[in-house]
């Protein structure tokens, strides 16, 4: 195992997008520092810190296939079993990597946001009880271990590289909702959204008004959109019930649990699929 | 007799209706040059890649230096012993041929790198310096999987269609590179290939295959002697006169 594990890490660290990544990361988070700064609501670092997750999904959405796929697709996965680690510590050994690679990139993260944030806004202004903030951050992070353990098993049955990032890319912008016809999707269940009426420069900082307007992406009941969209939405629905719940300030821990679950269920069947398949 | 690869009723099905391989038996000679030679879709490469356990066999057992199949420790312990370049041959397309070798080593649990350019001088691959593996020619990416295929030295090696895709040089170098190991290392070989010509200059076993079946094993010298009785001038027309019977 100790030879799979170096090999992987001695891989991934020759790889230039996973540096590439993480300079975009550790530059994206200074732009993001820029957005709270400008957020006249935001009163302290924690306000906007959990907009990291999106980008970092993306990029573990390319980071993953590129270092897993690639042992698919030249063979190497075919030569780490033909000299003799059994196929679950191969598994092991790139999830582990895919892991570590993503869990350094949320580092990049926090090392950009944090210093220069906490120093401008300070920590906690409002008082939430610290462990909920920990048990929120942990949230995420199990999060999006649990993504890289998911892109990770695709990797391993789709095993073609540009496949999975479009695949991955795909279901980040649809679970983010950050993909106009997931809008249609998301969109259908208000008759009326939230829109920015107006965003006045004062000496208090930038001030910003809200204002309701008929929803253009609102469908009627018994519609087959309409229909389509509900189905879509339920097919989340177990996910965004726990995550939903767990957003209340004394339920954060449901969030964290929920996410080992998932993360512990995917490695498994990831595990069991890996172990019958035929390598080409 | 010592038998590197032994195998009884091997069988491989894709799905309830294609068998590849149907009690499949061989044998396979410590020390031997083991020339695999069957058609395409025979089923030879399906047999090495169960031996080297990137596929898993449907039924019936082999046993590899001495490792049954059914005890899967003992015979993943018996599998650190080989090598193999099925098909074609892996590597990282985006690194060099020296840092492949790096990779390889570390994976084998190799310590040190010495020896790395011993192999690469061997298969002529010395001074292709930080070059990408895939800018390599189809003959020099042949040659690194031979290199990766020798690093750890191996008690056997499996090579699927070597000589596939190497210039005359190369099969020349190739052939003389077989015959060295085999001598001075006693390394065995498990070779498969459609250039029955350059086969016979190195074999020292056969084992002719024919719709997932093993329908002959004869040694170079027996194979030889028959020849020489009969109206068959070449292992080509001994082996066309055996796929047609």
């Amino acid at each position: 195992m100790r030879g799979l594990l170096k090999s992987d890490f001695g891989r991934l660290f020759k790889s230039v997008i996973f540096y590439i990544l993480l300079v975009v990361t550790f530059f994206g988070s200074m732009y993001s520092e820029y957005e709270t700064w400008s957020d006249p609501e935001c009163t302290c670092v924690e306000h906007r810190a959990g907009d990291f997750w999106f980008l970092i999904l993306m990029f573990v959405s390319i980071m993953v296939p590129m270092f897993v796929c690639t042992d698919f697709s030249c063979g190497m996965i075919r030569n780490k079993i033909t000299v003799g680690y059994s196929r679950a510590k191969v598994y092991a050994s790139s999830l582990i990597t895919s892991v570590t690679s993503t869990l350094l990139i949320v580092a990049a993260w926090f090392l950009g946001y944090y210093p220069i944030g906490v120093a401008h806004f300070g920590f906690n202004n409002d008082n939430w009880p610290v462990a909920d903030l920990v048990l929120g951050y942990m949230g995420f992070v199990v999060m999006i271990v649990a993504f890289t353990a998911g892109i990770h098993f695709v990797c391993t049955l789709v095993t073609k590289k540009a496949l999975v990032i479009v695949m991955s890319i795909l279901f980040v912008l649809l679970y983010t909702t950050f993909f106009q016809p997931m809008v249609l999707i998301y969109g259908y269940s208000n008759e009326t959204i939230t829109v920015i009426k107006n965003e006045d420069e004062t000496e208090e900082g930038l001030v910003v008004t809200y204002t309701e307007e008929e929803n253009p992406y609102y469908f009627e009941d018994g519609t087959p959109i309409k229909t389509a969209a509900r189905a879509v939405d339920t097919f989340f629905v177990p996910g965004q019930i726990v995550m939903l719940s767990s957003m209340q300030k004394d339920r954060t821990s449901v969030f964290v649990g929920y996410d080992i679950v998932v993360t512990i269920i995917i490695v498994a069947v990831g595990n069991a699929v890996f172990a019958r398949k035929n390598m080409k | 007799m010592d038998y590197v690869i032994e195998a009884d009723r091997l069988c491989k099905n894709y799905g309830s209706r294609h068998r590849v391989l149907k009690e499949f038996d061989i044998h396979v000679p410590k020390g031997s040059i083991y020339g695999l030679i069957g058609k395409n879709g025979a089923g030879k490469t399906t047999f090495m890649r169960i031996i080297c356990g990137v596929q898993p066999l449907t039924s019936g057992e082999f046993s590899l230096f001495g490792a049954k199949s059914s005890d899967t420790n003992a015979v993943r312990k018996a599998r650190e012993r080989i090598s193999a370049v099925i098909e074609s041959p892996s590597f990282y397309p985006h690194m060099s041929a020296k840092d492949n070798l790096i990779q390889q080593y570390t994976l084998l649990g190799i310590p040190s790198t010495e020896g790395i350019d011993e192999l690469l001088e061997l298969v002529g691959l010395l001074n292709t310096g930080k070059k990408k593996v895939k800018d390599f020619s189809l003959g020099m990416k042949q040659r690194l999987g031979i290199a990766m295929a020798l690093a750890g030295s191996p008690d056997l090696i499996i090579l699927d269609e070597p000589m596939n895709r190497l210039e005359p040089e190369g099969v020349v170098e190739l052939r003389e590179t077989i015959l060295r190991l085999n001598k001075e290392r006693d390394i065995t070989f498990v070779i498969s290939s459609h250039i029955l010509n350059e086969l016979s200059k190195i074999a020292t076993d056969y084992g002719f295959i024919r719709d997932g079946k093993l329908i002959e094993e004869i040694t170079a010298r027996d194979l030889e002697a028959k020849l020489s009785s009969s109206s068959h001038r070449t292992l080509e027309d001994y082996f066309l006169d055996l796929m047609n019977r």
